[in-house]
């Protein structure tokens, strides 16, 4: 538990502040495996997180120091490399700049679902439950919302929402076969049909989560 | 609340006439610990009827806060007279605590009329004495709440109570003190016959929710029935819980009205308080005063729940930073003159704190320090004196003082034997003379530019297909402050070895007579120059400055009225603002940000602060210059308000 509290309260310390982008790069096969690709990038902000982790507190939260939180996030990681369906579990941090950046393999995308079950539950065991937030099967990928980012979203205080002004958020879905049709109007499709995009304020797809729903056709 | 505060502060700035005259200051009971006084005649007069009756941002500001809505209406049509002046106030009495604001009415029908016309969620109730409108907030319909603010009125004055406590331990105790004027009737339904609670099997249910698209089996449907009978039941309980508390809170709120409205004989009157009284100034635009001293005023229990208020409200919270390092209570007062706004603060403190303070606060900054600060280059200038060994002196008992009052709660007689020792114990053990000498208590910060950087940032773009990403390094400019500090230092060598120290664990570099940082390190993110003489420490920005300062190099020509007043006055604050926006880079701001940096060019002066001690008061003076091109400073706070309401 104390894991997990030490990341969010360090990733809380990089979000609040002003200017950060967040990035999920997900790449699918025709067999369903696949690879996943987040990143989180601060280093607009890190004049204003340098500052915090000097003060050691922001609107009441304690921030961890650099070294607690690498420590934190190597055993996070260590945890996500024994989770089943997972290999070539990677991640760096750069803690100048301050952007982390997460990489691995699934042998099928329902693994991301469980992997992001496991990190609510062991952060909120109560209001934690599973859900489907990625699917694949007959050519066909889904991405769903869930209730996860609501509730994180639901958990913060307005004054601390304040701080997501500036942050963006963007998604890829790569495929090795052609897109044929995509239902999120807000999403674009590559010239080479292989890409889905999508790049918006992340307190925009907060309030309106349909922002994070797409159902992808793929040509057979 | 601060919202419907500076409605009305705006409200009075509105010219009407009088009929009747009730004295409203006197009946703010004496029980209130907060009173703020807003002059309606002189701020009328200062920003005058026409500019005040064509204001869309005064006639919006209404609308949202006082009157909740109505936007068809002209501020001529709201009966309120707003030549006479108006007042909050924060209470606490036996059975409530509450903020209330009160304003004197010019036409009682006119003044009724918009409110029934406007008011959706309302309950009107009359009595003798007054009308009430009882308002029900939007979670009402959902939830067991009962109305918390209510606004009252007769012909001559309306109150508007905003409640924040209701002693539900006296309501469970059934501590009903007098008659209730009200009969609040239970709903038909509660007269229904009891249901019998069935049995069942609550996993089935689920089951069967669960499963709601498929046919419900008999045997399900009794179950159902059973808990929508138990859940009906319960909404009625719930239901007759929130009339009974309905009923009591009603109960209370009319006994405190009567205060206002009924026969207030025997009532102690805010007026009646030798230091409100003493604190008033009839030429005061707006004036202020809060009693620190609120936990004679309350009971344990509700010191208890206090303890939550003080935490999360601002009176609370005001009351409890002050009471614990400040004093018993404290003034101000803010004046719109021709020349400039000037608010002045009056703070006093408990007899065995002011001794204290008065031995710490004897000090002014030494001449010597003015030769220090070109004043080519002062943006802005702060000043702090105070006997340091004194405070190190008082340090213990001052700790130990605020710790109490900080409490949750009353300590008892072994906290305070515990406290009594510790604070012993730190007096015998701290050389207050050598702490003394480290840092002699005389500060001197120079805000002398605001610097442009470019910082270095990254961020991540793709390719047309979206194939290839990559990691590219950008720039943006951000500010930093440029400012010389210096402080009294009588100790060299202890100083020397402190930074020698620093060096030693890389922290910090030596280079001849100064040292510095080199801004890699996280803890000392930024580029600053330190060097010592004997009487002094200094710390910079600007290598140039620290070079020519450790040489003995100065060149000191200070402006005359910022130096004079940085000697004769305790503390002192000098801020040339309209200089310092304009050193504030434009490039990331919205439109909205940059039209208001525009106007305060414009308009902004400079701000003056300075704070004395005296006796047991402490006295602070803000000021800032009127404009060039406004008669007087109300005018130009009327035109910001409506020129933020045009951005």
């Amino acid at each position: 538990m104390t894991i997990f509290k030490t990341i969010v309260l360090g990733l809380l310390a990089i979000l609040m502040t002003s200017c950060f982008e967040m990035i999920e790069d997900v790449t699918v096969h025709k067999d369903g495996s696949g690879h996943v690709k987040l990143i989180l990038n601060a280093s607009q902000s890190k004049t204003d997180i340098n500052a915090l982790l000097i003060v050691k507190e922001v609107n009441g939260y304690r921030i961890p120091t650099i070294p607690e939180f690498k420590s934190k996030l190597s055993l996070l990681m260590d945890s996500i490399k024994r989770s089943p369906g997972f290999s070539n579990v990677k991640y760096s941090f750069d803690d100048q700049n301050f952007i982390l950046v997460f990489e691995a393999d699934f042998d099928k995308i329902e693994r991301l679902n469980d992997g992001i079950y496991q990190l609510w539950h062991k952060h909120d065991p109560i209001n934690a439950k599973p859900e489907s937030y990625y699917g694949f099967s007959n050519n066909q990928f889904y991405r769903q919302p869930g209730q996860l980012f609501n509730a994180l979203y639901a958990k913060m205080k307005p004054g601390d929402r304040t701080v997501l002004q500036g942050a963006t958020y963007t998604m890829l879905f790569r495929f090795s076969q052609n897109i044929l049709s995509k239902k999120n109007d807000a999403t674009k499709i590559s010239n080479n049909k292989k890409v889905v995009f999508l790049k918006l304020p992340l307190q925009l797809m907060l309030e309106k989560p349909s922002y994070w729903f797409n159902i992808i056709e793929l040509q057979p | 609340m601060k919202s419907i505060f500076y409605a009305l502060l705006t409200l009075v700035m509105y010219n009407g006439f009088t009929q009747k005259t009730v004295d409203l200051e006197r009946l703010i009971p004496n029980t209130a610990s907060m009173v703020v006084k807003i002059n309606g005649k002189d701020l009328t007069q200062k920003v005058g009827m026409k500019n005040i009756a064509k204001s869309e941002a005064f006639l919006k500001m209404l609308e949202g806060e006082i009157f909740l809505g109505n936007d068809k209406k002209r501020v001529t049509e709201i009966g309120v007279n707003l030549e006479k002046d108006v007042f909050m106030m924060y209470s606490t009495s036996q059975n409530m605590t509450y903020t209330a604001y009160m304003y004197h009415i010019e036409k009682p029908k006119l003044f009724a009329k918009y409110i029934a016309e406007k008011n959706e969620f309302v309950e009107t109730v009359k009595t003798a004495n007054y009308t009430v409108i009882y308002y029900k907030g939007s979670d009402y319909y959902y939830s067991n709440s009962v109305e918390h603010d209510f606004l009252a009125w007769n012909n001559d004055f309306a109150i508007y109570v905003d409640v924040s406590y209701v002693a539900d331990r006296a309501y469970e105790q059934e501590q009903v003190v007098g008659d209730s004027p009200y009969e609040v009737a239970e709903e038909a339904y509660m007269e229904e016959a009891p249901v019998e609670i069935v049995d069942y099997d609550e996993e089935a249910v689920e089951a069967v929710e669960e499963s709601a698209v498929y046919e419900t089996p008999e045997y399900d449907k009794e179950q159902e029935a059973a808990r929508i009978a138990r859940i009906k039941r319960q909404d009625s309980l719930k239901e007759a819980e929130r009339l009974q508390k309905l009923a009591f809170s009603r109960n209370i709120f009319a006994q405190e009205l009567n205060k206002f409205f009924g026969d207030s004989a025997g009532i102690a009157s805010i007026i009646d308080n030798k230091s409100y009284a003493e604190s008033k100034n009839d030429g005061a635009d707006v004036s202020f005063w809060m009693s620190l001293e609120s936990r004679n005023l309350i009971s344990n229990t509700m010191y208890n729940y206090s303890s939550y208020r003080r935490r999360y409200d601002m009176p609370g919270m005001l009351s409890m930073f002050l009471g614990a390092y400040a004093g018993k209570d404290m003034n101000g007062h803010l004046f719109f003159n021709d020349q400039n706004i000037t608010i002045k603060s009056n703070v006093s403190f408990m007899p065995e704190i002011a001794e204290l303070l008065q031995g710490i606060y004897d000090t002014k900054i030494p001449k010597s320090y003015l030769k220090y600060i070109n004043n080519e280059k002062v943006l802005g200038v702060s000043s702090a004196s105070l006997n340091s060994v004194k405070l190190w002196e008082a340090f213990p008992s001052i700790y130990a003082e605020a710790m109490m009052l900080s409490s949750y709660r009353y300590p008892n007689e072994k906290e305070v034997e515990g406290v009594r020792v510790l604070v012993d114990f730190v007096s015998i053990m701290m050389d207050e003379e050598a702490l003394g000498k480290l840092a002699t208590g005389n500060a001197v910060l120079v805000l002398k530019d605001l610097v442009p950087t470019e910082v270095e940032y990254y961020t991540y773009e793709y390719n047309e297909d979206y194939t290839e990403s990559k990691r590219v390094k950008k720039t943006k400019t951000e500010v930093f402050p440029d400012f010389l500090l210096m402080f009294g230092s009588e100790n060299k060598a202890f100083m020397t070895k402190l930074l020698d120290l620093a060096c030693k664990n890389e922290m910090m570099h030596q280079n001849g007579n100064y040292y510095y940082t080199d801004g890699k390190d996280r803890d000392f993110p930024f580029q600053l120059y330190f060097t010592l003489t004997e009487e002094m420490a200094f710390v910079s920005t600007n290598l140039n400055e620290i070079q020519n300062l450790s040489e003995g190099k100065t060149s000191g020509n200070l402006d005359k009225k910022v130096a004079a007043n940085m000697i004769k006055n305790s503390s002192y604050f000098n801020l040339n603002l309209p200089e310092l926006l304009s050193r504030i880079p434009e490039e990331q701001m919205s439109s909205r940000e940059l039209k208001m940096l525009n106007y305060f060019k414009d308009n902004g002066g400079e701000i003056e602060w300075y704070n004395n001690y005296d006796k047991d008061q402490s006295f602070g003076e803000m000021s800032m210059k009127t404009p060039a091109k406004f008669k007087n400073s109300a005018l130009f706070v009327w035109d910001l308000i409506e020129t933020a309401e045009q951005f």
